[in-house]
């Protein structure tokens, strides 16, 4: 049982080793850093800052983000069958391909539709 | 394959025909009423296809059609039916003190592609299917659920449905990709098989618990009901009635679909986690809704002790338990779809809370009636529906000699009892204000009597309840 899994054990030890090793070094053989209220300070050609740049701003492309990843997946079904359209086009795949574009299809046309894809 | 062999499909495949027809009919209607009359008949009609239709079971590759799954249908359809004329009002200018709500086309086309979920998911033969269906399930609440325009609490709702429900998500994705380590199979048959050849496989265990943890969620059972009062609180009323109507019914659906057939070889393993998590989910429901003043998260808290409850039947033998558990929903969907309709009326002119309901008896002496015995039918008093539904998930888990635990949960719903009367004391006995008297609409009363009668019918005449078992059992 043990011996199974030793290889598997001595590597997490490793991964582990490696990772935390990598720090511990860094921060004992590497230069100290100072630290000081200026050094937090954000810099600006030497000025000091006038505004927050923590602003809200408009997220109007989140539907763009939306649609995009929704067509982008549909695509990714598309494509095996696209890919092996010879051989599977006489085994009965075409009804439920052509169902999942209509589909498709209707949804594109309703975004048309409201207007999702219109930049304002 | 002939058109012919798809008849049994046909209830499915009307459903998404109404989906996607709902959702286009809105862009050419400027008032969005062709969308609520389409949504209204196109759900009657799948309704009395359900009840009615082709009676004959069909599979295809891993979607099922039975008898059982049928009925599941049917409850669904009518759940969302009420949820659609509820929402009538919330659509109309004035028609709700809270708000109104705008883009009804859209709002029925998410209900129904909701419902299209549920009826995947209990038509499921297979382990992908059912995640599917469950995932279109919960998708399209997460959009209803912020639907209040510019309302802070409706957006909260939202966001901790989205988070909630993609947390249990990937809870029960995580415990399917168990089972299938465990068992090699994603069907249903085979899945049956495997589990009654090895029951003690850790592997299936460990799929099992990341299952019940993600279903658990979705039904609201505590101790995973945490997020239910704020969303109630937050999404509009509609949306609350069907989160705790048909939402509630899928995934007890869900729960069903499971344990009582691919894993019910586990399930007398599984008796001791679905009596502690009857007995929490009725506590934490009973004790919280107590102290409520907020009609939404009241209905919250007891819809928790209620399905407190509604686990006691998955203790019980198989077809028993699957007849008692759809008896129940029908029984409290009834009550709480009258119940709601009463909070629709009083929230025209005020707040949907416990004292928005003060005075309701001077206000409109028969709403007060009907409020009194959808208290009386929630908390289980004998003529009423609520009473056999309670009477059949006790009997079931009874039957298996849970006597303790059936106890415990007779106990809490005497306590339940004490704030049921809390509203009725509201409506009665509470000082009135200035308020006016209520005049309701032609179609309103004839709902509210409909869904009065419902509730003494359902509680004396068990002809129903016959039935839904005959069917259910399957």
């Amino acid at each position: 049982m043990l011996s199974e899994y030793l290889s598997f054990i001595l590597y997490g030890f490793l991964v582990v080793a490696t990772g935390v090793g990598a720090i511990a070094l860094s921060s004992l053989l590497g230069p100290k850093k100072t630290y000081s209220k200026v050094k937090f300070e954000p810099y600006e050609c030497g000025v000091d800052q006038t505004e927050n740049p923590h602003k809200p701003f408009a997220l109007k492309f989140y539907t763009f983000a939306l649609l995009f990843i929704l067509f982008d997946i549909e695509t990714i079904f598309l494509l095996p069958w696209a890919y092996g359209f010879k051989r599977l086009l006489h085994t009965g795949t075409l009804p439920a391909v052509l169902f999942f574009l209509v589909l498709l299809g209707l949804g594109l046309f309703y975004i048309i539709k409201t207007r999702a894809l219109e930049w304002e | 394959m002939t058109l012919a062999e798809f008849t049994p499909l046909l209830p499915d495949l009307l459903l998404l025909a109404l989906a996607l027809a709902v959702l286009k009919i809105d862009l050419w209607s400027e008032d969005g009423e062709a969308g609520f009359h389409l949504t209204w008949i196109g759900l009657a009609g799948l309704a009395l296809l359900l009840a009615f239709g082709s009676r004959s079971d069909a599979v295809f590759a891993d979607y099922h059609i039975t008898a059982a799954s049928r009925v599941w249908k049917l409850l669904f359809t009518l759940a969302t039916l009420a949820t659609v004329f509820l929402s009538r009002p919330y659509f109309r200018a004035g028609g709700n003190a809270r708000g109104t709500l705008a883009k009804s086309g859209a709002f029925f086309g998410l209900l129904l592609l909701c419902m299209q979920g549920m009826f995947a998911l209990v038509s499921a033969g297979n382990l992908i299917v059912f995640y599917l269906g469950l995932e279109l399930a919960t998708m399209p609440i997460y959009a209803l659920a912020a639907y209040q325009p510019r309302d802070a609490d409706s957006a909260e709702a939202g966001s901790k449905y989205v988070l909630m429900g993609g947390f249990s998500s990937a809870l029960t994705l995580f415990g399917i990709s168990f089972l299938y380590g465990a068992t090699g199979s994603l069907g249903f048959p085979a899945l049956e098989a495997a589990v009654r050849a090895a029951p003690a496989d850790p592997a299936l265990w460990g799929g099992i618990f990341f299952l019940l943890g993600g279903l658990g969620f979705k039904l609201a059972m505590a101790p995973l009901h945490m997020w239910a009062p704020d969303v109630y609180q937050g999404a509009p009323t509609p949306v609350m009635a069907f989160l705790s109507v048909a939402s509630k019914a899928a995934a007890v659906a869900a729960l069903a679909t499971l344990f009582l057939s691919p894993l019910n070889a586990v399930r007398p393993d599984l008796a001791p986690c679905f009596a502690a998590a009857a007995v929490l989910s009725m506590v934490a429901g009973n004790l919280g809704a107590m102290r409520q003043k907020d009609l939404r998260r009241f209905v919250a808290y007891s819809s928790v002790a209620q399905v407190g409850y509604m686990l006691l039947a998955m203790l019980g033998e198989g077809d028993g338990s699957r007849a008692a558990l759809v008896y129940n929903l029908v029984t409290y969907g009834v009550t709480g779809f009258a119940l709601y309709f009463i909070m629709g009326v009083i929230g025209k002119e005020g707040p949907e809370t416990m004292s928005g309901l003060r005075g309701l008896s001077r206000r409109h002496p028969g709403l007060a009636v009907l409020l009194v015995l959808c208290m009386f039918s929630l908390a289980g008093v004998p003529p009423l529906a609520g009473f056999l539904g309670k009477f059949m998930l006790f009997s079931a888990a009874a039957a298996e000699g849970h006597y303790l635990l059936v106890g415990i949960a007779v106990a809490n719903a005497v306590v339940s009892f004490y704030y049921y009367m809390l509203v009725v004391k509201e409506a009665y006995i509470a000082p009135p204000g200035e308020a006016a008297a209520i005049r309701l609409r032609p179609l309103q009363i004839m709902v509210l009597w409909g869904l009065g009668l419902a509730l003494l019918v359902l509680g004396v005449c068990p002809a129903p309840a016959d039935w839904l078992a005959r069917a259910a059992g399957n």
